[in-house]
């Protein structure tokens, strides 16, 4: 293919909305306020309006407030923009692995308020990627066919082994990893192990990706509102790989995902 | 759609450290890249310039953009006394005679510091001719540190040299907004290179508070993907007037403002 005739290319050269596509957003954040930096336009309905301005239909969500502080009060973001837009977000529930002992409940709690997986970001909450405290999370996520997203998994062994032990729950890598593409293996040898495409922003990052990884094991994920919705979505557009590639990762992988693991 | 003239702000040519399987480095290869992403013009910075020393690299670059009149160069420099580089006075006027108008310091890789001790004598001829400077404070080219400017030292220079063109370019503004938008209430002839500043509706709120006239297009090419920088001007929810200006015509306008 020449990739200069891309359909998708064309259209963000001429600032197109993304119109006929189904477009998934599987990484994105809720609250207007963060302790980390000032995030203008950031409501539950400034980001629909962002979603709708780009031609984005969904965005798996999860709460800026429980990164930093009080995950409960997150959730209870994240709950309120999922009833307020329940057919443009997917809510996860957001926990702390310090509070180890409260994340079953926790989970239960977000469950009735309509969230269906789990985001997992122990590095900001200075706690070990393999502890133990992130167990129960995934011993929920297993029980009750949940996602769950991870800003980092650590060691590709140590996600090998959850994918093995947890087998009912999916297991998405919330970062893209670099060139080295470590997870790849992995990602082959297990039916619920996804890539996020979140912060693949260097030279040729999106094509080494599909390079190394089964192209319908990539899910697209910007990372909004912590960076801008099309910073992220634009080099998969522009990538030199196939139209039905791109079709694929910005959001019919994602679909696909989501009806396995619709979360009970 | 009306083309926004993309002037990348932000880009290198040359061989460069750290250079990865699926990038580039010639000037050629750059040419193509801009061809394929839809940038019109580039100011360019020979990688020698900012990981080598800046009399190899602004030699270098001369060179490279005979290649293409869409080519812009852009020199590094150094503090005076070192005497490394001829003096500002001597070694500025010259530049601009050569159609070079713009400047980077890269203080960062080179250790020195962007107080008018240190870079003041550069920072004064430059102020005189309106040469636009990119403050740039990371160590490597390739990178993914953050939130490295030294805040007060900017404040000063540019209440110090108010007449100067202050564009700032970093591998990525994290956690600083709240301080950079203080400094743009400040001063209003401090910039920004968008090819870090990494924000949801970052652009869209500059604009609306300090004016589209303070952001420059940038890409960071060869290191990251020009399309992220594209998708957060191309895309932005600001006037089409202003986003003409951010995508190019503040650099060109710029660049245009240098006295001989």
């Amino acid at each position: 293919m020449i990739y200069e005739d891309s359909k998708f290319r064309k259209m963000v050269m001429m600032r197109e909305r993304l119109d006929g596509e189904f477009v998934l957003d599987a990484h994105t954040h809720i609250g207007e306020r963060s302790l980390i930096y000032h995030i203008p336009d950031s409501s539950a309905a400034d980001l629909v309006c962002e979603m709708d301005r780009i031609g984005v239909d969904k965005a798996i969500t999860f709460s800026f407030a429980g990164i930093t502080s009080d995950f409960v009060f997150g959730n209870d973001i994240c709950a309120s923009a999922v009833n307020a837009y329940p057919d443009r977000f997917i809510g996860f529930a957001l926990v702390n692995p310090h509070y180890h002992t409260e994340i079953q409940k926790e989970l239960e709690r977000c469950r009735e308020m309509g969230l269906r997986g789990i985001k997992l970001i122990a590095d900001y909450q200075r706690y070990p990627v393999e502890g133990p405290g992130l167990f129960p999370a995934y011993e929920y996520a297993h029980e009750n066919s949940w996602m769950i997203l991870s800003h980092n998994w650590g060691p590709p062994a140590f996600l090998d082994k959850l994918a093995t032990t947890f087998s009912n729950a999916c297991f998405i890598i919330g970062h893209y990893p670099g060139p080295a593409d470590i997870y790849s293996e992995v990602i082959r040898k297990h039916d619920n192990v996804y890539q996020c495409t979140c912060a693949a922003l260097n030279f040729g990052d999106i094509e080494a990706l599909v390079d190394s990884t089964p192209s319908d094991k990539i899910v697209f994920g910007s990372d909004m509102p912590d960076l801008p919705l099309m910073f992220s979505l634009a080099p998969i557009l522009y990538a030199r790989i196939s139209d039905d590639i791109k079709r694929a990762i910005i959001g019919l992988n994602a679909k696909a995902m989501i009806e396995r693991w619709p979360g009970k | 759609m009306e083309d926004l003239r993309f002037f990348d702000a932000h880009c290198y040519v040359g061989r460069y450290k750290t250079f990865r399987a699926g990038s580039f480095y010639t000037t050629e290869d750059l040419l193509d890249q801009m061809a394929y992403y839809g940038i019109s013009e580039a100011l360019v910075t020979h990688a020698m310039s900012r990981e080598h020393h800046p009399i190899d690299g602004n030699a270098a670059v001369m060179e490279e953009i005979k290649k293409s009149p869409n080519l812009h160069a852009a020199w590094a420099f150094l503090p005076a006394a070192s005497g490394e580089m001829s003096s500002p006075q001597e070694l500025i006027p010259q530049m601009i005679s050569q159609q070079v108008k713009a400047v980077k310091l890269f203080y960062g890789s080179y250790t020195f510091a962007i107080s008018d001790w240190c870079i003041g004598e550069v920072l004064e001829v430059l102020e005189e001719h309106r040469v636009p400077v990119f403050l740039d404070p990371d160590r490597e080219l390739d990178t993914w540190d953050a939130d490295r400017f030294d805040w007060d030292a900017i404040d000063s220079l540019c209440r110090s040299h108010p007449a100067l063109p202050v564009i700032l370019s970093e591998a990525r503004f994290r956690s600083s907004n709240r301080i950079l938008y203080q400094l743009l209430s400040k001063h209003a002839n401090l910039h920004i290179e968008l090819s870090g500043y990494w924000a949801h509706h970052a652009v869209e709120f500059i604009v609306r508070e300090f004016g589209a006239r303070r952001l420059i297009f940038g890409t960071r090419m060869p290191v990251r993907d020009p399309a992220c920088a594209i998708g957060q001007v191309a895309y932005a929810d600001i006037s089409e007037k202003d986003k003409k200006l951010v995508a190019g015509d503040n650099l060109r306008r710029l660049l245009a403002e240098v006295k001989q």
